[in-house]
């Protein structure tokens, strides 16, 4: 029943909640890609975090850009 | 050898296809990937799942988000559920309105008819507001885009017949033999 309702409404959520919640979104695209492109199954879990932590440095990298745009551009 | 002759046949690829499709990593494990194919099942599902989880049934929506459905949809037989449990909700919205079943074109026609379906949905507590509505779409899009790519990665796989990861090439095996 609860689990049920759980994907029956939706969550209350809040801006600064959402934001966080790209980490997780970018780690799972990260473990797909390496997965389907990776030759050394041993080593996969340094190179999703590789992958995981160049994502994320590019999207702070955008974020950044962003903000500077819309603070300065006249 | 029975394995070889059926990853030679021409039935491969479009069957690679299409389990990769309904069952996110079906088409990997078929090609003997099996871990991969295990891995992409749960990340792919897990990740539509979220997205379900934080939006609700109006999450997969075909009426008002036709982009991100087309995008949820490749989730296969995830998208494939989410879908039937959400023309259950517009059925019913549907009889309370007393109008046949709704329409992206009827929603587009009539502006009166999309507030009252909003109203409706927000009455039963099922109305996806900024910014749940962005990330449930965005979890849920993500996950078929990701499939996507597995997709076309198993069909790649079966048109070249590549051997699975970490499989000692037959050349090899024959050295360690003599």
């Amino acid at each position: 029943m609860i689990l049920g309702d759980l994907f029956r409404h939706p969550l209350p959520l809040q801006y600064s909640q959402a934001l966080w919640l790209i980490l997780p979104l970018s780690l799972s695209a990260a473990l797909v890609y390496k997965t389907i492109r990776t030759r050394r199954p041993g080593r996969l879990w340094l190179e999703v975090l590789g992958a995981f932590g160049y994502v994320v440095a590019g999207l702070v990298v955008l974020a950044a850009a962003l903000w500077v745009v819309q603070a300065y551009w006249p | 050898m029975a394995r070889e002759s059926r990853r030679t046949s021409w039935l491969t690829a479009p069957l690679a296809l299409a389990l990769a499709w309904i069952v996110p990593g079906a088409g990997h494990a078929y090609l003997g990937r099996v871990w991969q194919g295990a891995v992409i099942f749960v990340i792919v599902g897990a990740t539509f799942w979220t997205g379900i989880a934080i939006g609700g049934v109006m999450t997969v929506d075909s009426v008002n988000e036709r982009w991100w459905f087309v995008a949820q949809m490749l989730t296969g037989g995830h998208g494939l559920v989410s879908y039937q449990r959400q023309q259950r909700v517009w059925a019913a919205v549907s009889e309370e309105l007393n109008v046949p079943a709704v329409t992206a074109r009827m929603v587009q026609r009539s502006p009166q008819l999309a507030a009252n379906l909003d109203q409706r949905l927000a009455r039963r507590g099922l109305a996806l507001t900024p910014p749940a509505d962005t990330v449930a779409r965005a979890y849920s899009g993500v996950a078929g885009m990701l499939n996507l790519m597995c997709m076309f990665d198993a069909l790649m796989l079966a048109l070249m017949g590549a051997p699975a990861v970490g499989a000692v090439p037959a050349g090899a095996q024959e050295g360690r033999r003599t």
